[in-house]
């Protein structure tokens, strides 16, 4: 069985330093100039990162994060650039007067990076927090949907 | 008060190893939840990340001086679509931990909020700490 790391935090120097690159490769393949000069992000990178899935359908991509005692009002949901950035804080609350037997829980800011595809409409995103799940919802444009073609039998 | 706490909810030597897990694997894509345990006066609160389930399938239950708690997270990409990337498995939640006879099982409570669950097991009375009021001659 294994443990879910629901955020794992970036502790070592090449986490951050992997971070870093991850964000100017990024950035490079984007048109704007000033958008490849180096980021202030490298000194405050030791930030845990939220894992995501990307589910498609024939109409979405959907990315999906757990963030189990994050309310909507402590997630921010932004994109530009064609990229997506999931962050925000989650803070644990201890009972009062209470001393902690165990702690496996992280708590602290989060924030992930996570680039998606030209095929969809960044206009029209969507983003659902729901039993500690967020699903971010974009369609993809109208060119780019599966449409199915019926075969014909001679 | 220490010794106290080591025979209500754990059963571990190490002082750091409060809750051993005497968890079985039950299939392969079941997870074992993150949880914070905190103690006060009366009280012990456990609180695990289990996000995506709902308080309908969450099972708690004690026996043996066990306190188990399952939930099923529904198989959610099964009617949402193809998963493309994949960077954390979906299974259920399983988690149980060895509770001594300090616990008052029939006061036990849970709330499901965000994700996240919090079971509430309170002391026996028998265990809480008393103060004595000290009359005057």
């Amino acid at each position: 069985m294994n443990t879910r790391t629901i955020l794992a935090p970036a502790t070592t120097a090449m986490d951050s330093v992997r971070h870093e690159i991850d964000h100017v490769f990024d950035r490079l393949t984007t048109s704007s100039l000033a958008s490849v000069l180096p980021t202030t992000r490298f000194l405050d990178a030791i930030r845990p990162h939220p894992a995501v899935n990307m589910i498609e359908d024939d109409n979405n991509l959907f990315f999906e994060a757990e963030l189990p005692g994050v309310t909507a009002t402590d997630l921010d949901v932004t994109i530009a650039d064609n990229m997506l950035t999931i962050s925000g804080t989650r803070t644990l609350e201890a009972p009062e007067d209470s001393t902690s037997l165990r702690r496996e829980r992280s708590t602290n800011t989060f924030e992930r990076l996570v680039r998606i595809p030209s095929s969809v409409d960044a206009d029209h995103i969507d983003a659902t927090l729901a039993d500690g799940i967020l699903t971010v919802t974009i369609p993809k444009f109208e060119g780019t949907r599966t449409r199915r073609v019926a075969v014909q039998e001679n | 008060m220490f010794n106290q706490t080591h025979n209500t909810i754990c059963c571990g030597t190490d002082s750091r190893d409060y809750c051993t897990t005497t968890d079985t694997v039950k299939r392969p894509q079941n997870y074992r939840a993150p949880v914070d345990v905190y103690e006060t006066d009366t009280e012990f609160r456990v609180i695990a990340d289990m996000p995506g389930t709902c308080s309908e399938l969450i099972v708690i239950s004690i026996e043996d001086n066990t306190l188990t708690i399952d939930a099923e997270v529904s198989d959610r990409y099964a009617t949402l679509g193809a998963v493309r990337r994949q960077e954390y498995g979906v299974g259920d939640f399983h988690r149980s931990f060895r509770i001594g006879d300090g616990i008052n099982a029939d006061g036990i409570a849970a709330t499901y909020c965000d994700g996240v669950l919090s079971v509430t097991l309170p002391k026996a009375e028998a265990r809480k700490p008393r103060r004595i009021d000290i009359k005057t001659a």
